[in-house]
C-alpha cells in the first residue's frame, strides 16, 4: 500500500500532509461510486469486510444481510416477501427488549455475525416503514385507550407515548395491518392516514458511509501508530477523534432508521364524544325481545 | 288410585299443552323446535304460525296492538293495512292487524293476531306474497277461528 510504505520512510515527512488528505478525502462525503471502489480495492479492505464484533456494530452487517437476500430486480412479484424478511432481520436489531419478550416466537433470532462483503449493499429494493395516524371519536378515551394497549401488546407492540387524548403504538412491521383493523375497531375513526416510505437507498447510503468511515479509522489507527513526530501524531488523533465522531453518529442513525423500519408507528388521536343521555331513536323499544322477532323475515323462514 | 294416576296425566297434559290452529286445507305442517310452537306453510310460502310468549300480567289487547304496530311500522318499514276484533274457537277475544310490505319489488302481506293471556301473549302470525295470500285468505281466517288457547 503506497500510503503506509510512504508513511514508513522516516526521510519523507513532507508528504504526510498530502497522504493524510487523501486518507481523509476518503472519510468524508456520501456513498459515492469512488467510496465503493475504495472499498472495493483489496489495498483498503484487503479481503471482504468483517462487520466488528462491537455491540453497535450489528446494524451494518445486519442490512447487508438483507441486502444480500434482496431479489433480483426480475423478481418483482418476490418484493413483499422480500420486505417481511428484511423487517424480520431488522427488528432483531431495533426491538426493545421489553418489546421482544412478549412474542418469543414471532421475533426472529438475532443474526449469526458473518463476514459481510461491501459490495452487498450495491443491491437494490424497497425497505418500508409504514406509519399511520387517526382520529378516533369514542365515547371513553380511557376505556378505549386501555383496549388499544391490549391489543398493541397482544400483536407483540408496545405503546411509546400516551397522554389524555393521544397514544402513540409501535408495532412490528408485519403486525401493521393488524393493528390498523386494531384502532378502526376501537372507535369511530374521523380521519385516517397510512403512508408507506421507501427509506432503501437512506438505509444503504448509511451502511456503505459507515463502512467507508470504519475503513478509515483503521488506516488512520495504523498511521498513528507509525508516527514518529508528536505533530504528525497530534493531527493524526485529531482526525481520528472526528471520524470516531462521524462512525458513532452513523451507527445512531442507522438504529434509528432501522428501528423505525422494524416497528410501524400508529399515532392514535382521541375525540371524545357525548353519549346520548336517552335513546333519540324513532324506534321506542319495550323491554319485550320478542317484538324484534316480529314480521316476515322469520316466519318465511323456512330452512333449517 | 286410577283416579289419582288419571289426574296426574292430566296435568302434564294440560302444562305441556300450547296453543294450536287447524292446519288449513293445502298447507304442509311444519316440524317446529324453536320459535313457534306449531308452523304450516303452503306450496307457494304462504306461512302460517302459532306461538306464547312471556308478558307481564294482566296487559289489554289494545297495548299489545299499539306495541306491534309501533314496532313493524317505526322499525321495519310495515304498513297497517287493516286492524279487527277476532275470537279463538275457545272464545277468548283478540284483534288482527293487518300489515303490507313491499320487499325485492313484492308486496306482501302480514297478519299478526294477538290473544292476551295471563302472564303471556299467544300470537298467530300468516303472511306471504299477496298474490297467492289472497288466494289463501279464507283458509286463514278458518285457521284463527280454529285456535285453541291452553
Amino acid at each position: 500500500m503506497p500510503t503506509n510504505r510512504a508513511f514508513q520512510r522516516p526521510g519523507c515527512p513532507g508528504r504526510l500532509p498530502f497522504l493524510l488528505a487523501l486518507v481523509l478525502a476518503g472519510c468524508s462525503g456520501s456513498a459515492t461510486a469512488a467510496h465503493q471502489a475504495h472499498l472495493d480495492s483489496s489495498e483498503t479492505a484487503g479481503a471482504d469486510y468483517a462487520a466488528p464484533a462491537m455491540p453497535g456494530a450489528d446494524v451494518p452487517a445486519q442490512e447487508a444481510q438483507v441486502m444480500a437476500s434482496a431479489p433480483s430486480p426480475t423478481a418483482a412479484p418476490r418484493r413483499r416477501w422480500f420486505q417481511r424478511e428484511a423487517t424480520s432481520e431488522l427488528m432483531a436489531a431495533a426491538t426493545p427488549k421489553e418489546a421482544q419478550e412478549p412474542a418469543p416466537a414471532e421475533a426472529p433470532a438475532m443474526p449469526e455475525q458473518k463476514p459481510q462483503t461491501a459490495t452487498d449493499a450495491t443491491q437494490a429494493g424497497p425497505i418500508l416503514v409504514y406509519t399511520a395516524s387517526f382520529l378516533l371519536s369514542v365515547y371513553e378515551v380511557e376505556k378505549a385507550q386501555l383496549a388499544l394497549k391490549a391489543a398493541t401488546q397482544k400483536l407483540g407492540g408496545f405503546i411509546s407515548v400516551q397522554n389524555d387524548t393521544q397514544i402513540t403504538l409501535r408495532v412490528p412491521a408485519d403486525k401493521f395491518e393488524d393493528a390498523l383493523t386494531a384502532v378502526e375497531t376501537t372507535g369511530k375513526v374521523r380521519a385516517r392516514n397510512v403512508q408507506a416510505l421507501d427509506v432503501g437507498d437512506e438505509y444503504r447510503d448509511l451502511g456503505i458511509r459507515l463502512r467507508t468511515a470504519e475503513a478509515v479509522r483503521t488506516r488512520l489507527e495504523a498511521m498513528l501508530a507509525r508516527a514518529e513526530k508528536i505533530d504528525d501524531a497530534l493531527r493524526v488523533e485529531q482526525e481520528l477523534e472526528r471520524v470516531v465522531r462521524e462512525i458513532e453518529l452513523l451507527k445512531g442513525q442507522l438504529r434509528s432508521l432501522g428501528d423505525r423500519i422494524a416497528f410501524s408507528t400508529l399515532v392514535v388521536e382521541f375525540r371524545p364524544e357525548a353519549r346520548p343521555d336517552i335513546d333519540d331513536s324513532d324506534v321506542f323499544r319495550l323491554p319485550y325481545p320478542w317484538l324484534d322477532e316480529l314480521g316476515l323475515h322469520h316466519l318465511l323462514e323456512l330452512t333449517p | 288410585m286410577n283416579i289419582r294416576i288419571a289426574a296426574v296425566c292430566l296435568f302434564l297434559f294440560s302444562a305441556c299443552a300450547h296453543a294450536s290452529f287447524d292446519t288449513p286445507r293445502e298447507f304442509a305442517k311444519l316440524d317446529e323446535e324453536g320459535r313457534y310452537a306449531e308452523r304450516a306453510t303452503s306450496a307457494h310460502g304462504v306461512v302460517i304460525a302459532v306461538r306464547e310468549v312471556d308478558a307481564p300480567e294482566d296487559t289489554s289487547v289494545a297495548f299489545w296492538s299499539e306495541a306491534i304496530t309501533q314496532r313493524l311500522k317505526a322499525g321495519q318499514g310495515y304498513a297497517l293495512l287493516e286492524s279487527r276484533d277476532v275470537k279463538a274457537r275457545s272464545g277468548e277475544a283478540g284483534r288482527l292487524l293487518g300489515f303490507g310490505h313491499d320487499q325485492n319489488g313484492h308486496t306482501y302481506d302480514y297478519w299478526v293476531a294477538v290473544f292476551p293471556q295471563k302472564k303471556k301473549v299467544v300470537l298467530l302470525e300468516a303472511g306471504g306474497r299477496r298474490d297467492h295470500f289472497a288466494k289463501a285468505k279464507n283458509e286463514l281466517e278458518r285457521a284463527i277461528a280454529s285456535l285453541a288457547l291452553n
